[in-house]
């Protein structure tokens, strides 16, 4: 498993946990505040900026365990791997943009509270990440 | 990305030709991973016209001894 490779498992795994986690929190006050007083986007912040810092840390301590095929593969420019990527990237930046798209299709018709523009935002973004990273996954396992 | 290719090589023979020389030290000299080699090796790969050179030079060999491709209007 290429360093990329184990770095896009890790930004899935981060991901599914935070977003879980933000889930699991804000799923536990729906019905008990209305809307307007729910807190979330102290829990929002922290799931995007968490996921910024853990995937960093991911990547440093990947690349401490790896550092010798990235040492031999020293430039970590394998064509392979930047295909892969690209082709993932391509694909969950389509998928966001189709979802924006309709959330934005949305908006124009129905009068939204800011909550939920801004968890179906988080949600099209998660999902997109989602799909991109499993588009990945395939490449590397059959291309 | 995942297509089938009709590409094929002759790397593994080339590689045992080679005083078996490694994957990995193959992957080494042509500056890529030892996983993409693996995926050129087994045909799922199609590497591009620059790592199919270098692959070539690493061999010392020309690019129609390492890769084929059938003659569609041949056959």
């Amino acid at each position: 498993m290429t360093y990329m490779e184990k770095l896009n498992i890790a930004g899935m795994a981060v991901g599914a946990v935070l977003y879980g986690w933000y889930l699991s929190v804000i799923a536990g006050r729906l019905g008990s505040v209305p809307i307007e007083q729910l807190g979330y986007k102290t829990e929002l912040a922290f799931t995007l900026l968490g996921f910024v810092v853990l995937i960093t840390v991911a990547a440093i301590v990947i690349a401490i365990f790896d550092h010798k095929e990235l040492k031999d593969n020293a430039d970590g420019e394998d064509e392979r791997d930047k295909k892969i990527y690209r082709n993932g990237d391509l694909i969950s930046g389509n998928v966001l943009g189709g979802f924006v798209t309709l959330l934005l299709i949305v908006v124009c018709f129905v009068d939204l509270h800011t909550f939920w523009v801004a968890n179906a935002l988080m949600a099209s973004i998660v999902l997109s990440g989602i799909i991109g990273q499993l588009v990945k996954m395939l490449d590397y396992r059959l291309g | 990305m995942a297509k089938s290719t009709k590409i094929t090589n002759d790397i593994r023979r080339l590689r045992f030709e080679a005083s078996e020389m490694t994957q990995a030290e193959l992957a080494r000299r042509i500056g890529v991973t030892r996983q993409t080699v693996i995926a050129i090796e087994q045909g799922r790969y199609s590497p591009s016209l620059e790592v199919a050179f270098k692959i070539a030079i690493a061999f010392r060999v020309s690019l129609e001894t390492v890769f084929q491709y059938p003659d569609v209007e041949a056959n």
